[in-house]
């Protein structure tokens, strides 16, 4: 029986390289990685991969589990880090997912104390690995995003990446805070936040007035909200009883209306995602606010530990409310963050507000086509995000409790000081760059060729 | 049929006891348990701790040769990374084999279907009498799993001089659904040259395996190829492997091959044992540095000591090193990756029980 299949099939089954074998791989990966969401809600994880399709940026973003599945892969052909020589290296608190794009100008609203800080927000990924992985990652998203700027050669890329790795290690290395210079991105990042938080322009787009002064959720095309379910307005009302308990929400809140969020960011477009209007019981809109619920699932483990590091959070809810105390530079950034659980999922709490102002890379595009933004810039938003990423890593703490900055410092020194860094993460970014979009061109034509889920209908059809 | 002959929880590919005819019925019970305390070194986060290394229960019936059989395992729901798991992450029973089948013992032939074991890994734990400690070279490299849905089919010849057993199955594992139209075929040669000398048939076995497999979406090359020498008498055990994998985990890059030996010796004077294992692991041969080695030893009290029988519980002490070149370290070039080692004592039972059973009258 199997013979007379055998040969055809024998000879479909990929051979040892080239582009077949690389797609088989990225399909398995981009599946597994999804599965969770494709068994529940499979069109929304193939609206992520056709928006993961529209440029290599977006394919970046919704590529981790790739780029650790590839760092991970026992094979000769890799570039070997010359640092993570102690256990302790390798179990660093990590943002997990430190792209361009997570970097996020947190500006306290109009009264409030604080100055504005940048920080790496969604810390969905962030759990205990290699110090290294997280500073690759930022170089790859700084690499990706500069090669989208018309001009912006390998030179212009990699000033931006060594720019990043010369600020990582000062921060690291010194024993006074330093405080680069912003740059141009970052302050229109400011500025755009000083401008539209008063407004409270996004409420405004959202919602509309409706009887008694109280705004309800517009539920169009254009807001990409809708209606919830049953059930979906039980998980709500679940975690907006759990965030009064808890103590996170004003005592006086009281919930406006909520809705069902779609169509938002790319590695978690098929999480659940909730928005809720809500005030404090004045009848005018002052003091109307709007709040993210999202739903957040397991990270994908970062490569290159010497331990498991298990079981160290209660849940995903926990693990990301951690990671943001210890790894923002303020514990009010977002003064609405937390994590908690309802209705069985782990969800996380987020303002939804104009005073959080994240770096938009389409937007820089724009900003770089009309010639407002140059290479210059690109290299202080790589020092930016290296001073930033160094923060945070130094503010955390290894797996087993010690203070990381002390670690990471010691590992870079014996691992030959900034000057090593540099050289290295020269050298990886390009080559993960060039991985990635190989990869990007790859994953476009397993959608053409496999379909919108790259072919895990299969496994949707039922258990065989 | 005696308790003895009962075939209820024998797997497929163990020799089907040809000439030996087996009549009326009945049912077994198998449990493979064991608790660890683990440290770990180098130290830092979680590195030491208490697990559960085995939990196996085997339930099988007899009647006449027709049977089944149902294997269940404990595994940490939400796995080694994950908080997503099922009430909480808690342990819970996989079936990792679920088989019908039918032994014609007086052809030596055995046929089964369903959730069937791996011809490799089903003789592998055969041959290494502490699984409980560590799984063979194939399972603990991820090159193999336990079961896979699908069919197999084993003949013994008389005397048991050969074996001959290949199964047709989905090559996704127990844990994955099918996900691609190709089927692995495997085979598996046994071949036992001092059977027909009057010595006992497992006193030299040579074993002989070759699978075609395709994995994943993408129907990714999923190959194997292992030759293996065992050698059983009443107190020594051991054995030598060559494993080699074209394919692995859906990544068809991936080409590895492995060598491993292990021995075994329970003195016949007192109730202990000791055994040491060695697997050299090569991820790319042809390239240099891309060793990983693990070496295994270790030293144990059987329980009871006074026992009649084969005691049923162990308490293990053992060690285990493994070393990996800095090249296929987890993450290139990562020197804290290179070396772990462990420590551990392990409290293990493996007992089985069977009884001869008659139809029940819901069954006439």
């Amino acid at each position: 029986m199997r013979i007379v299949a055998f040969v055809p099939l024998a000879l479909l089954a990929c051979s040892p390289g080239g582009p077949t074998a690389r797609a088989a791989f990225i399909q398995e990966v981009l599946v597994e990685d999804n599965r969770v969401w494709l068994t529940r809600d499979p069109d929304l994880v193939a609206r992520k991969f056709n928006a993961m399709a529209d440029d290599p940026y977006d394919f970046m973003r919704g590529t981790v589990a790739l780029h650790f599945a590839d760092l991970a892969r026992p094979r000769a052909a890799r570039t070997p880090t010359r640092f993570l020589g102690t256990p302790s290296s390798t179990s660093v608190l990590l943002v997990g997912d430190p792209h361009p794009e997570n970097a996020t100008l947190c500006h306290p609203e109009t009264g409030q104390p604080g100055a504005p800080s940048l920080e790496f927000v969604d810390l969905d990924a962030a759990g205990f690995g290699p110090w290294t992985v997280d500073v690759r990652r930022a170089a790859l998203g700084l690499r990706i995003l500069a090669g989208g700027l018309p001009g912006c050669d390998a030179d212009c890329q990699e000033d931006g990446v060594v720019a990043m790795a010369t600020a990582y290690s000062r921060r690291i290395m010194d024993t006074e805070p330093s405080s680069p210079e912003a740059g141009r991105i970052i302050g229109d990042l400011v500025e755009r936040a000083a401008e539209r938080g008063p407004e409270n322009r996004r409420l405004r787009k959202l919602t509309s007035e409706a009887r008694e002064g109280r705004r309800r959720f517009m539920h169009t095309d254009d807001t990409r909200l809708e209606p919830l379910s049953r059930q979906e307005r039980a998980v709500v009302d679940e975690a907006m009883h759990a965030w009064r308990n808890r103590g996170d929400a004003p005592q006086d809140m009281r919930v406006l209306d909520r809705a069902r969020r779609f169509g938002s960011g790319i590695s978690s477009q098929p999480a659940l995602r909730f928005a809720v209007a809500w005030d404090r019981g004045d009848p005018s809109d002052e003091d109307d606010r709007l709040l993210q619920l999202r739903e957040v699932i397991d990270p994908p483990p970062p490569p290159g530990r010497a331990l498991q590091q298990t079981s160290l959070f209660d849940d995903n809810a926990q693990r990301v409310e951690y990671a943001a105390t210890l790894l923002w530079s303020r514990a009010d950034a977002d003064p609405r963050a937390s994590g908690l659980r309802a209705g069985g999922y782990d969800l996380k709490t987020m303002s939804w507000t104009d005073w959080l102002q994240p770096i938009d890379h389409e937007r820089v595009l724009e900003a770089w086509v009309e010639g407002r933004y140059t290479p210059a810039d690109i290299e202080m938003l790589g020092a930016t995000l290296g001073d930033v990423l160094a923060g945070s890593h130094g503010r955390g703490e290894t797996a087993s409790g010690r203070g990381s900055r002390a670690v990471i410092r010691a590992d870079l020194e014996s691992g030959g000081g900034p000057a090593a860094l540099r050289g290295e993460l020269r050298t990886v970014s390009r080559l993960d760059t060039r991985q990635l979009e190989r990869d990007h061109r790859i994953f476009i034509d397993l959608l053409d060729s496999q379909g919108p889920l790259l072919g895990a209908e299969h496994i949707l059809e039922g258990v065989r | 049929m005696s308790t003895t002959t009962c075939m209820a929880l024998v797997a497929t590919l163990v020799p089907a006891e040809p000439g030996r005819e087996g009549t009326g019925g009945c049912i077994g019970f198998g449990a493979e348990v064991a608790g660890r305390f683990t440290q770990r070194l180098p130290r830092g986060g979680v590195d030491r701790g208490f697990t559960l290394s085995r939990s196996r229960f085997d339930f099988g019936m007899d009647r006449d040769g027709a049977g089944a059989r149902l294997v269940l395992a404990g595994v940490r729901s939400g796995g080694e990374d994950s908080y997503i798991g099922v009430a909480g992450e808690s342990i819970v029973p996989q079936i990792q084999v679920a088989e019908a089948r039918y032994r014609a013992t007086g052809m030596g032939l055995t046929v089964s279907a369903g959730l069937v074991d791996d011809p490799w890994v089903s003789t592998s734990n055969a041959s290494w009498d502490l699984r409980a400690t560590a799984p063979g070279m194939g399972e603990s490299q991820a090159w193999l799993e336990r079961s896979d849905l699908g069919a197999a089919a084993a003949w013994t010849s008389p005397d048991h001089w050969a074996t001959v057993a290949g199964t047709f199955t989905a090559g996704e594992g127990p844990a994955r659904r099918e996900r691609n139209n190709g089927q692995d075929t495997a085979g598996l040669l046994i071949l036992r040259p001092l059977a027909n000398l009057g010595g006992e048939p497992g006193l030299l076995e040579l074993h002989a395996y070759g699978r075609e497999g395709s994995r994943g979406l993408g129907l990714t090359r999923d190959h194997r190829a292992g030759l293996r020498m065992t050698h059983r008498s009443p107190w020594v055990a051991g054995g030598a492997e060559w494993l080699r994998a074209w394919g692995v985990g859906g990544d068809a890059r991936r080409s590895p091959r492995g060598l491993s030996g292990w021995a075994q010796v329970t003195p016949k004077a007192t109730p202990t044992l000791a055994w040491a294992r060695l697997d050299h692991i090569d991820e790319a041969p042809g390239t240099s540095n891309t060793r990983r080695v693990r070496t295994s030893v270790g030293v144990g009290l059987q329980l009871p000591p006074d026992g009649v029988t084969t005691p049923p519980l162990r308490l293990l002490v053992g060690w285990d090193r493994e070393t990996r070149d800095e090249s296929i370290a987890s993450l290139a070039g990562a020197a804290a990756t290179t070396r772990t080692d462990a420590i551990f004592v392990q409290l293990d039972l493996r007992a089985r029980e069977s009884t001869a059973t008659s139809p029940t009258p819901q069954d006439i």
